[in-house]
């Protein structure tokens, strides 16, 4: 696969950093959960969906900036963000499954009320799918009003 | 098109997934994903446009940099248009202040000094303010000085001006001037003024203007200049000055008037020249304030007693 004149390797090492940014939230999260922090507490400090949804805009920066590529580029890289925020939630329920322990993911209020393999699918269809739709919407039109208003060229000049 | 190809496979994909699990998750998934999308996109939306905004900022500031250091560096080469020695020896003495209201200005004095005593000064105010007004201006004194020192008649000299200045600004701008040549040996002057505002003759007779006889330069191609002739006894003084001296307005609109620059200027007359023209510009500025509205531009003349020396 090839967009834009980058594959996919080339997309990975692009969000390398936003990749690792959300892994390191979702340990964060796992750890408080484990300690014994709140829920309220974990949802709000340490939240997973927020630090993807920032690294959807960073995305669309770095596209941008680095001209990396256009419209097909930012869809395919909010992609892989919601892929990867999909399966971390995916692993900590399944986790939860296996060994019994109850984590924020298996909460009920979190979505923990069905069976697991329910839950889990859940993530992996209506999950990745609103989270790419959605995410790609607002990237696109964060990538518009970057254009519109900041040419690459000229960000380039300014630093 | 293979990105576009790639761009609809992974919506459609998307979609297909979406309603599959349209019933896997709960609402309130939706909700949470759908504000925290919306809101940090519409949180970069502000960053971007700010950062816009700051880009912006910077390039203007950089512009009004550039302008200001062009504008500095026009002053200076226009201040250097102005004499800066005045001759001494023709039985005249001078002083003049050129005070731009816009960094450069649109008014002029010279005076230049030819063999044979004969001295010539002009006094002009180009129409309009700024940067139009002061390359017209330049132009002006330059073509002044060339027909003045190829020795024609005032009226020659003018005539010649009006239609070099009508050709130049088409008959959209004007200039008025007040151009004199003075003989030495009869200690009298001779005039043109081409719609500039009289000039004050402070003698030891009553004062009186020398006002003008013609329509300012530029606004016919054929204009008839005639000459007047004024003779000075030593100690008279010839006030000029441009109309940003006497329309400037105080505070409720009164404008400073030619009567009170002539009190002024009588209260003192026969102090040194330079400190006429202090004088001047501080009851000026005391009545309108330090902020200017139009250039204020001043030439004083003085016919000399016998025996004085030029300074």
């Amino acid at each position: 696969m090839n967009i834009s004149g980058h594959g996919l390797k080339d997309h990975l090492r692009l969000l390398a950093p936003l990749i690792v940014l959300i892994a390191a939230v979702w340990v964060l999260r796992m750890v408080l959960d484990f300690a014994g922090a709140p829920h309220i507490v974990i949802h709000l400090g340490a939240s997973v969906t927020l630090i993807t949804a920032i690294s959807l805009l960073a995305a669309v920066l770095l596209v941008h900036f680095k001209r990396f590529g256009g419209y097909a580029n930012v869809v395919f890289a909010v992609f892989l963000l919601i892929l990867w925020e999909n399966f971390l939630i995916v692993l900590a329920i399944t986790f939860s499954a296996f060994t019994g322990f109850q984590t924020i993911y298996t909460a009920p209020q979190y979505g923990g009320s069905s069976y697991p393999g329910r839950h889990i699918l859940g993530h992996l269809t209506f999950g990745l799918g609103f989270g790419t739709l959605f995410g790609a919407a607002m990237d696109c039109l964060l990538l518009w009003v970057l254009r519109l208003l900041v040419p690459a060229a000229k960000a380039g000049e300014s630093s | 098109m293979r990105e576009r190809v790639y761009l609809v496979g992974f919506l459609v994909g998307a979609a297909v997934l979406l309603y599959v699990g349209r019933h896997l998750l709960e609402q309130s998934a939706l909700v949470t994903w759908g504000l925290t999308f919306a809101g940090t996109t519409a949180v970069g939306v502000l960053g971007i446009t700010l950062y816009r905004v700051q880009l912006e900022l910077r390039a203007s500031r950089h512009e009004l940099a550039r302008k200001e250091a062009e504008l500095n560096f026009a002053y200076e080469v226009q201040q250097a248009l102005f004499p800066r020695q005045f001759p001494a020896g023709a039985g005249l003495e001078f002083a003049g202040a050129c005070i731009p209201a816009r960094g450069i200005s649109g008014d002029y004095y010279d005076v230049l000094e030819f063999p044979g005593g004969r001295t010539v000064f002009t006094f002009a105010d180009i129409s309009g303010k700024g940067i139009s007004a002061a390359i017209l201006m330049s132009n002006l004194h330059a073509v002044t000085r060339m027909l003045a020192a190829a020795g024609g008649s005032p009226a020659e000299v003018c005539s010649r001006l009006n239609r070099h200045f009508h050709q130049v600004t088409e008959g959209l701008r004007f200039a008025t001037l007040f151009y004199a040549e003075w003989d030495q040996a009869e200690h009298c002057l001779r005039h043109i003024n081409a719609g500039h505002m009289a000039p004050v003759l402070l003698a030891s007779s009553p004062s009186r203007r020398l006002a003008a006889s013609a329509p300012p330069l530029g606004i016919f191609p054929e204009t008839r200049f005639q000459e007047e002739r004024t003779c000075l006894e030593p100690g008279d003084l010839l006030v000029l000055f441009s109309d940003g001296v006497t329309e400037a307005a105080n505070s409720r609109g009164i404008e400073f008037g030619e009567s009170r620059l002539e009190a002024v200027v009588a209260g003192c007359r026969t102090q040194p020249l330079a400190r006429i023209l202090e004088q001047v510009v501080k009851a000026v500025r005391a009545w309108a304030g330090e902020e200017l509205n139009d250039d204020m531009t001043l030439l004083l003349v003085r016919a000399r007693r016998a025996g004085e020396e030029g300074v």
